[in-house]
């Protein structure tokens, strides 16, 4: 299994190195310029060449792919702001805490709700609860996020006048109310995707013969459904994780834009719309290297829990099956 | 059955979700006429004051406790300018601020006003040198004394931060003692607003200051206000700083008071969250209320200002040689006959956009009112017939026009209405990062309609952004009309000294070209507490100073 993760790992240090080439790549050859962007329409031809000699944007793509990869692979330095001249590792840093608290706590939610309601719904298929939670599932899958967080803001800001519309105040402890509406309206979504998910991966094994068998031996329900249901039904369920646990720190910009939450996805937005070149390459390739580990940490977790994918890893650590996927 | 139901149920819900995102806010009153003047504030910050004239002025303001104002972008850099907004204004101060509105003459603030022969500074007509005088009194939030050796560095970590332009032009600055700066130039500033975009566009900060702080965190300047906390991409909070250098309100210009204790900037981007933000009182000012909430606004009994509007949507044929437009000034004329500017502003929503009659508006101090009594399609207000009169004698085939746009809403009109003529159009939505190349390339596009050019000062500034050569490919302007003696007379109309004929002749050089059409200026308005705000006050670059206002509570 040890084989198994240092060649998983070798293998996510190219994919990352790949991912940067690429998105310098793409930011290269996308059309704008940088220097009309920050020195305004009323600057010259000259100041503009004078603005991207300064920063390198007038050498060759193959000298400026070579710095961008020394910088950042070798003095792991992500650049400075073309906006603002601050440095890009140092704003990751400080937004990626929000960032990630709040995809996590989106993702929890996701888990401790979407989970057992699916549970719920598939041993009482057909009853009123069941078509109740559906129901409510089916309209979470359709309503879009923001149009969500926006009524949200209408409700319990500006009629009840509960919650603050927006922002953080920057104290973690003492500003957790500024949290409640983001988190809510970025959990919805996943919660009805992983209930309509549980639902039908316990229904599938709900009907199969070791369920009949545990329960003919008399074990409890309880028994039944969490120690030998529920694992077996996992497996499809943790795929879906998988990918929301990949998004959790891509997948808030709308909900960040809504609320000006000011995370990762705010940052990157901005740098997108400035032309601000560190910000983007960096704020892509931070989260590649998040989604990247994400997904091995999943496909770990699967080992953990399926023997079977187990002996699969193992043995293509040792150089057995090539087939892995 | 149950399963139908179900169905129809996921299918409503997702209509409903649709219909909830595709709805499109109307303006509150898009139809209207323009609400009457009497029911917004008017701002008194074009009004220059003298210093003893704020002084009286400001000592009828309570010291207020604290005010939130929302922003759209964040920076405490003082080197970037970019994104400079009130935190920056407030913490940091330049060696002049401006007395009143857009061009008004420039007050010495760190410069000393007692000193030189335009207040502040001297300089000799024909020279290109300029001497600036600082203050000798002057020490920033760490205790630093600011000499003049602080301020040539100053200017050249602005220069170095990359984000000016037109400071080629000065060769060094130097400083002769600890309170004489000299500043060299290639040639002598003699075009409008020159001078001004050096001196009024660079915050001063001691060098031990910037070695000893990272500026993108920390803040050192030698404003009235001092940064207490910052959140990056949240809020910039600052609080007045009780050891600020200048005391003698004799000398004090009007941003450099303090009547609120405690400024708190904060970011806000969704229209909904600015309202949202206002009616909470989660902030206590806006700086800019989207239009369609300004009845909502009005009803929550907060007040509007109208903000002087200073940039100017517009319409530019192609004159690169590539468009059927460029050679056939006909067909120029015919769309800008077509296109009715007092239309373009009510399609826009006329509560929020101001028809304009030239390239420009009377916010600007070298504007010209007559202008707008010229003969010409800027001032028709879309004569249909004439337009149609241009059409005929044109060499239009049918072939369909391009036009170029970042927004959608105003070229829809124009699509129409040209249509209407008998001209076929198609737009060309793009992002504003890639419209310049296309511009520049002249093949994928014969309209362009940008939504707003700015000019801080002048509106031969403004001209300037859209018709400079040196700014464009090939020495043409904007719409790649390539005429230096059309170059030679806005650099007449730019010039310090231009007379009114040399303002004449650009304009009439325009309209006779058929270049341009200028449509609409958007109004910016700002919503406040009169209870509490008297009067508001912002500089030359539209940014509000909470510490110049006057409050009664």
């Amino acid at each position: 299994m040890g084989r198994y993760i240092v060649k998983r790992l070798l293998a996510l240090v190219a994919i990352i190195v790949c991912v940067a080439i690429i998105i310098f790549t793409i930011m290269y050859f996308i059309p704008g310029d940088p220097a009309l962007v920050s020195l305004g329409g009323s600057s010259t031809l000259e100041e503009r060449e004078a603005y991207r000699d300064r920063l390198g944007l007038n050498d060759p793509y193959i000298v400026q792919l070579g710095n961008y990869l020394y910088n950042t692979f070798i003095k792991f330095d992500l650049g400075e702001s073309y906006i603002t001249g601050a440095s890009v590792s140092r704003g990751f840093a400080q937004r990626l805490p929000r960032t990630l608290g709040l995809g996590l706590l989106c993702l929890l939610i996701n888990i401790v709700l979407g989970i057992p309601l699916g549970i719920t719904c598939a041993l009482h298929q057909n009853s009123w609860i069941d078509h109740l939670i559906s129901i409510l599932a089916m309209i979470g899958v359709a309503l879009p996020g923001f149009w969500l967080a926006l009524l949200m803001v209408q409700l319990f800001a500006q009629t009840l006048g509960w919650l603050p519309p927006m922002g953080i105040t920057g104290e973690p402890y003492a500003d957790w109310q500024y949290w409640v509406m983001p988190v809510l309206a970025g959990s919805i979504g996943g919660i009805a995707n992983n209930l309509r998910m549980t639902r039908s991966a316990v229904l599938e094994t709900i009907r199969a013969d070791f369920v009949t068998t545990a329960k003919a031996k008399g074990l409890s329900s309880f028994k039944v459904t969490y120690k030998h249901m529920l694992p077996n039904a996992l497996i499809p369920i943790l795929s879906q994780l998988g990918g929301q646990f990949g998004m959790v720190i891509s997948g808030t910009v709308i909900i960040e834009t809504v609320f000006s939450f000011p995370g990762i996805g705010m940052y990157m937005l901005d740098g997108i719309n400035n032309l601000d070149y560190p910000v983007v390459r960096g704020c892509v390739l931070m989260l590649a290297i998040f989604s990247a580990a994400a997904v091995l940490l999943v496909d770990l977790t699967y080992g953990l829990i399926d023997p079977r994918i187990k002996a699969q890893y193992v043995s293509y650590g040792k150089g057995g099956n090539k087939k892995h996927a | 059955m149950k399963k139908r139901l179900l169905a129809i149920l996921l299918a409503a819900s997702m209509v409903l979700s649709l219909v909830g995102c595709g709805a499109e806010s109307t303006e509150a009153g898009s139809n209207a006429s323009t609400s009457e003047e009497s029911e917004y504030a008017v701002l008194d910050s074009s009004i220059a004051l003298s210093t003893e004239e704020v002084a009286e002025l400001m000592a009828t303001s309570v010291q207020h406790d604290s005010i939130t104002i929302d922003a759209g972008k964040l920076n405490i850099n003082p080197v970037k300018l970019y994104d400079s907004g009130t935190e920056l204004y407030s913490m940091y101060e330049m060696l002049f601020q401006v007395a009143g509105g857009l061009g008004s003459e420039m007050r010495a603030t760190l410069a000393d006003a007692d000193r030189g022969e335009y207040g502040g500074y001297d300089h000799e007509e024909g020279s290109n040198v300029y001497t600036f005088y600082i203050c000798d009194n002057i020490y920033d939030h760490d205790g630093n004394h600011f000499t003049a050796s602080d301020a040539a560095f100053s200017f050249e970590m602005t220069k170095e931060g990359g984000q000016v332009s037109g400071w080629d032009v000065v060769e060094s600055w130097e400083a002769v003692d600890e309170t004489t700066l000299v500043m060299t130039c290639t040639r002598e500033l003699t075009s409008k607003g020159e001078l001004e975009n050096i001196v009024l566009r660079c915050f001063m900060f001691t060098e031990q200051a910037y070695n000893d702080h990272n500026f993108t965190e920390e803040e050192c300047g030698t404003g009235p206000y001092a940064l207490s906390a910052y959140e990056s991409g949240a809020y910039v909070k600052m609080e007045k700083y009780d050891n600020y250098w200048q005391t003698d309100t004799s000398k004090m210009q009007r941003g450099q008071y303090a009547n609120v204790n405690t400024i708190t900037v904060q970011y806000v981007v969704e229209d909904a969250q600015k309202v949202a933000a206002l009616e909470t009182g989660a902030v206590d000012m806006s700086q800019s209320v989207p239009p369609a909430y300004i009845e909502t606004i009005k009803n929550d009994g907060l007040t509007l200002a109208k903000l002087p509007g200073n940039d100017v949507a517009y319409l530019e044929a192609n004159m690169s040689g590539k468009s059927p437009l460029s050679d056939d000034i006909n067909l120029r004329l015919a769309i800008f006959y077509a296109v009715s500017s007092a239309d373009a502003a009510t399609v826009m929503g006329a509560v929020s956009n101001e028809a304009v009659y030239c390239l420009g508006s009377s916010v600007f101090p070298d504007y010209n009112d007559e202008w707008e009594t010229w003969d010409n399609y800027q001032t028709s207000a879309g004569n249909l017939a004439l337009a149609k009169e241009y059409l005929e004698k044109s060499n239009y085939n049918g072939e369909e026009l391009v036009i170029l746009c970042i927004s959608e809403k105003c070229a829809q009109f124009i699509q129409q209405v040209l249509q209407n003529i008998g001209i076929d159009c198609s737009i060309s939505k793009q992002s504003s990062t890639i419209v310049p190349d296309i511009l520049s390339e002249g093949t994928d596009w014969d309209l362009y309609l940008n939504s707003g050019v700015r000019a801080s000062d002048y509106v031969a500034n403004l001209w300037s952004h859209v018709m400079n050569g040196s700014a464009f490919v090939g020495g043409t302007t904007e719409g790649r009309y390539d005429s230096e003696e059309y170059q030679q007379l806005l650099q007449n109309a730019l010039q310090l000294d231009a007379t009114q004929d040399d303002m004449d002749a650009f304009w009439q050089a325009t309209v006779d070209n058929a270049l341009v059409e200028g449509l609409y200026s958007p109004i910016t308005y700002i919503a406040y507490d009169e209870e509490e705000i008297s009067s508001l006050w912002l500089n030359d670059k539209s940014v509000f100073l909470p510490g110049a206002f006057v409050y009664t509570k």
